[in-house]
């Protein structure tokens, strides 16, 4: 009676002094359950077949660039103008062209936005100057931001459009394109005038990514 | 103690293979996005528009005792005290027109003397002196007329109540000094009475530019 305790005794020290059988049973139990999980079968029986067709999967592909396609605005002794001359402005450096481009193979949606940064050493004040953007539309333009005054976002933007920039125009691609904008930029209509020169300058920028459903 | 040590070390690897498991499959659903930084710098830059109005020093009309006469009298006043000189002037780069009126603002007669002269009894006369044939030569901008409130002129901000004695423009082509002379005298139909009467003006000029 007394050698079957001390046999209990001892097969309880050996359980709780090796600590490690514990952890690698539950290791152990884990792996089991990620193999089940991922469905893959531990055939008692083993089987061999080799097969003749390939399989192949190849990736879909994703890229979207951004390119500036003109030398940009630059107006000098400019003075207010109403928005029908503004919205026509067509001379040499008096509108600035540039295109989004996309490249999708496969199933997917890229989302883009396009924003004007203002320059720091701009002293002409946002209300004093319009901005207008449109998108080349076959032979033509067509608007798709009418004359606005400079409107800096609140916030950051989901695809990273910082704040304080302004937001132009957002778009969708579901395939391979080249979208191309033109930009036009002008001093307000009802702008005062004075002996001092003022300045206004914006460079375009794009953010984008794919849309994930 | 020991039991406490298992199962720290049991939460340890449970914990170590979820984290295992996660990034395998976080891996796979890393997102595509593009930032392109605009290179092109976008810019306009203003013209400038001054524009002042300069009243000749120690120039003024101050006529005491003043009889009626006829235009063609009024016309010739040159005498010190008989005439106002006054400069509007323009500094333009760019492309602009710029609207301007100068007017006659009538002032309230006060002092010893408050009666006011009727409208219809005075005449105002401007001239411009512009160099014709390397002279100094004044022209008539309009013939003499008695004070009429033409305002308001939206196209050169002239407000209510005052009266315009010219509307002109500056450009960039056209700007610089323009020198003007203003008489004022009582016009020959006037009867004088035995109560003096008086009549004040005062010179403004208003500009605005054409938006394009």
């Amino acid at each position: 009676m007394i050698n079957n305790q001390e046999e209990e005794e001892k097969k309880e020290k050996k359980k709780a002094g090796n600590p490690n059988a514990l952890i690698y049973e539950s290791i152990l139990l884990i792996f089991i359950l990620l193999v089940s999980i991922f469905g893959v079968s531990f055939a008692v029986v083993k089987y061999t077949q080799t097969g003749e067709e390939s399989n192949t999967i190849r990736t879909g592909e994703l890229r979207m660039s951004y390119t500036e396609d003109t030398n940009g605005i630059k107006i000098e002794n400019a003075m207010p103008m109403s928005d029908d001359i503004g919205k026509k402005l067509s001379g040499n450096n008096e509108f600035f062209d540039f295109t989004v481009s996309t490249t999708i193979r496969g199933n997917a949606t890229l989302a883009y936005e396009v924003s004007a940064e203002k320059s720091i050493d701009s002293t002409l004040r946002d209300d004093e100057v319009k901005l207008y953007l449109e998108k080349k539309a076959g032979a033509i333009y067509e608007t798709v931001m009418n004359p606005v005054v400079f409107t800096p976002l609140k916030e950051k933007t989901k695809w990273g459009t910082e704040k304080g920039t302004m937001l132009l125009t957002t778009g969708t691609s579901t395939h391979t394109e080249n979208i191309s904008y033109r930009l036009r930029m002008w001093v307000k209509q009802d702008a005062i005038m004075t002996g001092e020169e003022r300045i206004f300058s914006v460079r375009v920028n794009l953010k984008g990514g794919v849309v994930v459903e | 103690m020991n039991n406490n040590n298992s199962s720290k070390q049991i939460l340890l690897s449970v914990l170590g293979v979820a984290i295992l498991v996660v990034a395998v499959v976080g891996v796979s659903f890393a997102a595509f996005t593009y930032t392109g930084t605009g290179k092109v710098e976008n810019k306009i830059q203003t013209g400038t528009i001054t524009m002042t109005y300069t009243e000749k020093e120690d120039s003024k009309i101050a006529i005491d005792n003043a009889m009626p006469m006829s235009d063609e009298e009024g016309k010739k006043l040159s005498s010190d005290k008989q005439v106002f000189d006054f400069t509007v002037s323009a500094n333009i780069t760019g492309d602009v027109t710029i609207n301007y009126a100068i007017a006659a603002e009538k002032i309230s007669v006060d002092g010893p003397n408050p009666s006011q002269l009727d409208d219809q009894y005075v005449r105002l006369y401007l001239t411009e002196t512009t160099k014709l044939g390397g002279e100094d030569k004044e022209v008539p901008t309009q013939e003499p007329k008695a004070f009429s409130a033409t305002g308001p002129d939206e196209t050169t901000g002239l407000p209510a109540g005052e009266m315009e004695l010219l509307k002109s423009t500056f450009t960039q082509q056209q700007q610089g000094n323009r020198f003007y002379r203003l008489r004022m005298w009582v016009a020959e139909n006037y009867v004088v009475t035995g109560v003096p009467a008086s009549y004040k003006v005062k010179v403004h000029v208003y500009g605005k530019s054409v938006a394009q």
